[in-house]
């Protein structure tokens, strides 16, 4: 019962910093409604039936949270709550109230591996969110996929914390892919990513009421890498909110970090990336882009994607672009006897395309393939 | 096949073209030369569609229809085609898969069996191979950092995929070596026949004379101010177009 003592400790310590807590971060919250979200109860979970239906390749350990917490005590030590930064108050109240949550343990040498996720997590009440909590250890020299697919369900206000550790020579693609019109949530993810370890990240959104996803991916030694790829898909009001932070904090680390958004009719998407190089982090490579295509004269999009360079023997980029459908394109395409709307269709997923085709996982491809294909299919 | 009659388009305030009329006939290979800004690419963008021109005066009939009244799509569904002078790049639209599309709705338009992905990716290498372009262009985007005379010979390649019957070649040997210009002039030549007809815009002699046309037109501040035929060019480009003026 130590570990629940513990976990008692943590909630109370949780619940007092959400009492006095202060914003450490405005930028971060600046375009989305902070208020409006901490209206809301966190401290009243409302269980599904099935949060989480799981598939996943047979050498990979899975116990739940309570499980975690009740026997596997060192475990728990080690990787509960330990990268999360406690710098908002959605990561106090998840750390305070989780609920629903899943410890993988990915073994040392095995080669692709596998986890697939459906995540089905509902509220019964439109005044309650729920707090999910994952947490993914992938050992030395591992390989693996995981795919977690959020399935539009009715009520959505979720709350979610996830930790992922990727330990040396460890390559791991992570793909999140939610296409949830009515859903309402917050996703705090954060990765530590060790030597020659490579995480490829994957963050497709399609639509959603209010979507706020903050990403901590700290890149810890020699040789780690993180690909970052994110796209966003907005129509009708929706409002796609991310911050994507990146601390290089070794030589020789790359991060590459490219997010598309399409928006139409009134939605408003934020990009707000910082990456941060420090000092002694010699010969590393940082680059970041943000394009983005609107569709219509009402929606917005606050794009700011900044570097921090705190050293000189180091290769960095960024750009941000914002537009809408090139004329000369469609009229090219037109000249070659192709409709006009659908060359702006062709357009709009050329658009999308190089990072489509980064994703290596085919299950998650046809997912987010027909995902896009549909809503583009749709959108005016 | 193609008859403008008085033809007046301007750009806002400005006139650009002052009664143009030309007719092209089945078989034949019309030049327009002239210096830059006469509104040579005017007429091109007019013929293809391009908006943003004011049509003050004149018509347009393409095989007895009113072209001014066809949409873009619809001018090349029936067979008009356009090499750009600046093809634009599209990053992430796959070359074969956009040919495909193209091909396959002017096909269908044309009531011809569309192709499948293997019967077209046959012929695609098949004809790739006579503008001389090899095999890794399928794999790339559209223009996407293509060579200018990679750009040429893509357009060219698209011409011959096609098969139209009006093709407008605007500037289409510009920025060409040597080399380049026998392939694309050979791609041209390959595709004549004596049931299309072919406008060319030019600024020199060496693609007209691997080309033989059967009209050259000087076109000078937005008017046809002198018609002839090859020893035209060839009176151009040894003198310039000083003499034409009054």
């Amino acid at each position: 019962m130590v570990g629940l003592k513990n976990k008692l400790e943590l909630k109370n310590n949780s619940i007092n910093k959400i009492n006095t807590f202060k914003f450490l971060n405005k930028e971060q919250w600046k375009y989305t409604n902070f208020n409006y979200l901490a209206g809301f109860n966190f401290n009243k979970n409302n269980i599904s039936k099935n949060p989480f239906f799981i598939k996943k390749s047979d050498s990979i350990e899975i116990l739940s949270l309570r499980d975690l917490i009740k026997e596997k005590k060192e475990l728990y030590l080690k990787f509960f709550n330990k990268i999360i930064p406690q710098e908002n108050k959605f990561i106090l109240y998840n750390t305070a109230y989780f609920h629903n949550g899943y410890y993988f343990e990915i073994k040392k040498n095995s080669n692709n591996e596998y986890i697939f996720i459906d995540n089905n997590i509902e509220t019964n009440s439109k005044d309650n969110f729920t707090n999910d909590r994952l947490i993914f250890n992938f050992n030395k020299n591992s390989k693996s996929t995981v795919f977690l697919n959020e399935k539009n369900i009715k009520n959505i206000k979720n709350n979610s914390v996830y930790e992922l550790y990727l330990d040396d020579n460890s390559t791991v693609d992570f793909i999140i892919h939610s296409n949830q019109p009515n859903a309402t949530k917050i996703l705090n993810l954060s990765a530590n990513i060790n030597k020659n370890s490579t995480l490829n990240f994957y963050t497709i959104n399609i639509s959603g009421e209010l979507i706020k996803n903050n990403y901590y991916i700290s890149l810890n030694r020699k040789n780690s890498t993180c690909n970052f790829n994110g796209i966003g898909l907005l129509d009708g009001k929706n409002h796609i909110d991310n911050y994507v932070e990146i601390n290089h904090n070794k030589k020789h680390t790359i991060s590459n970090l490219n997010y598309n958004n399409i928006l139409s009719d009134f939605s408003k998407a934020i990009f707000y990336a910082k990456t941060t190089i420090n000092k002694k982090c010699n010969q590393s490579e940082a680059s970041q882009s943000n394009k983005n295509m609107l569709l219509s004269k009402s929606a917005s999009i606050q794009s700011n994607p900044q570097l921090i360079i705190n050293n000189d023997d180091v290769q960095c980029s960024h750009g941000s672009t914002t537009g809408e459908i090139d004329a000369d394109a469609l009229f090219y395409m037109q000249s070659r006897g192709i409709k006009l709307e659908q060359a702006k269709k062709i357009l709009l997923n050329s658009f999308l395309s190089n990072l489509v085709d980064e994703i290596n996982d085919e299950k998650a491809l046809k997912t987010i393939t027909e995902q896009i294909n549909s809503w583009i299919k749709n959108v005016h | 096949m193609l008859k403008i009659n008085n033809l007046n388009v301007g750009v806002n305030d400005k006139n650009i073209l002052k009664n143009i009329n030309l007719n092209i006939n089945k078989g034949e290979l019309h030049v327009i030369m002239g210096r830059n800004g006469t509104g040579k690419s005017t007429l091109s963008n007019i013929i293809a569609g391009k908006e943003g021109y004011n049509i003050n005066k004149g018509k347009i009939s393409y095989n007895n229809k009113n072209l001014l009244e066809m949409s873009i799509e619809d001018r090349a569904l029936s067979g008009i085609f356009m090499s750009f002078q600046y093809p634009v790049s599209i990053p992430g639209l796959n070359t074969m898969h956009f040919l495909r599309t193209s091909v396959n709705s002017i096909r269908k338009y044309q009531k011809k069996e569309e192709y499948s992905s293997g019967e077209f990716i046959k012929i695609f290498k098949e004809k790739m191979k006579l503008v001389g372009l090899d095999e890794s262009f399928a794999r790339r985007s559209v223009n996407d950092g293509f060579s200018g005379g990679e750009k040429k010979r893509f357009e060219i390649l698209q011409m011959l995929l096609i098969e139209p019957k009006l093709v407008i070649l605007d500037e289409t040997d510009s920025g060409l070596d040597i080399d380049a210009l026998k392939i694309v002039s050979n791609g041209i030549n390959s595709f004549r026949t004596n049931d299309n007809g072919f406008l060319l815009i030019t600024h020199y002699y060496r693609i007209i004379k691997y080309l033989n046309p059967d009209f050259v037109h000087v076109l000078l501040d937005g008017k046809i101010v002198e018609s002839g035929d090859q020893k035209l060019a060839l009176k151009l480009e040894e003198e310039g177009y000083g003499w034409l003026e009054k």
